[in-house]
C-alpha cells in the first residue's frame, strides 16, 4: 500500500499545577511504510510520529506520543493560561513535508490509484474540508461527564 | 553510529550543531523539545540505553521527521550516513 492520508481526533484531560484542561486534538498524518515497519508521520500537528509493526499499532503509539507531549507541556507551563498557549501553538505546527506527501495520497485515494489494504481499508471517508488544531479547556470543576471517549479516525479523500 | 535503523542522541546532537545551530533541546518528562527558528519539534524520544550519557538510540522515523519538520534535511544527509 501507498502512503494512506489520516483524519484523526480525540479528546484527553489534563491536570498540571492546580488546573484540570480538557484538551481536544485534530489532526492529519501521513501513514508510511518504511524499511523499519510502518510509521505514522504528525501532518498538522506536526513534530509526531511513531512506528509500528503494522499500520494499526503505528497509530495506536502515535496517539500514545500525542498524550506524552500534552503531559510533557503539563509539566512544563506552571499555569493553565501558559498550558493552553503552549499547546494551541504545538497544534498549528506543520510538517510540510508531510503536507505535500499528504495531499498526493489523498488524490490517489480520492481517484482510486490507492487501494488501502490493512486496518484502514474499511475506514469511512472524509471528503470536505479538514479543520486541525488543539484547543484546551480549562475545567474548573471536572465531573464524569468531562471523561471524553470518543475517538474520530478517517480517511482523507 | 548506533544500532541498526537508530541514531545515536549524541551524532543528533552534533548534526544540529552544524544544520540548525543554535538550537535548543529540552528534556521533558517523557521527550526531548528541540526549539529552533521560532518553531517546536514536541516528540524527539529520550531513546533506548537513555540513561548512558551521549548514547540514546532514536529510532530513524524519529530523524526524518524532525529533519523535514526544521526544513534540514539535505544538509543532515551531509552528517548523518544513515539518512542517505
Amino acid at each position: 500500500m501507498g502512503n494512506f492520508p489520516l483524519i484523526y481526533g480525540f479528546r484527553e484531560l489534563v491536570a498540571g499545577a492546580g488546573f484540570v484542561a480538557g484538551v481536544t486534538v485534530s489532526g492529519r498524518a501521513l501513514v508510511k511504510q518504511e524499511e523499519d515497519g510502518w510509521w505514522v508521520y504528525g501532518v498538522e500537528p506536526g513534530g509526531i510520529a511513531e512506528r509500528g509493526d503494522n499500520e494499526q499499532e503505528a497509530y495506536l503509539n502515535f496517539k500514545q506520543s500525542l498524550r506524552e507531549v500534552l503531559a510533557d507541556s503539563a509539566v512544563l507551563n506552571s499555569s493553565f493560561q501558559s498550558f493552553r498557549a503552549d499547546v494551541e501553538d504545538l497544534g498549528r505546527q506543520r510538517n510540510e513535508v508531510w503536507a505535500a506527501e499528504w495531499e498526493i495520497a489523498r488524490e490517489a485515494l480520492r481517484t482510486g490509484e490507492l487501494k488501502p489494504e490493512g486496518a484502514f481499508a474499511e475506514l469511512p471517508r472524509e471528503t470536505g474540508a479538514v479543520l486541525t488544531g488543539i484547543s484546551a479547556l480549562e475545567l474548573p470543576k471536572p465531573t464524569a461527564e468531562d471523561n471524553a471517549v470518543e475517538t474520530t479516525l478517517l480517511a482523507a479523500a | 553510529m548506533g544500532t541498526r535503523g537508530r541514531v545515536l542522541l549524541a551524532d543528533i546532537e552534533r548534526m544540529l550543531r552544524a544544520c540548525a545551530p543554535g538550537a535548543v533541546l529540552q528534556p521533558g518528562k517523557h521527550k526531548i523539545r528541540i526549539q529552533w527558528g521560532g518553531r517546536t519539534f514536541p516528540n524527539l524520544p529520550k531513546g533506548e540505553n537513555g540513561k548512558r550519557p551521549g548514547r540514546a538510540e532514536i529510532e530513524l522515523g524519529h530523524v526524518r521527521d524532525f529533519a523535514t519538520f526544521f526544513g534540514i534535511m539535505e544538509s543532515a544527509k551531509q552528517h548523518l550516513e544513515i539518512l542517505r
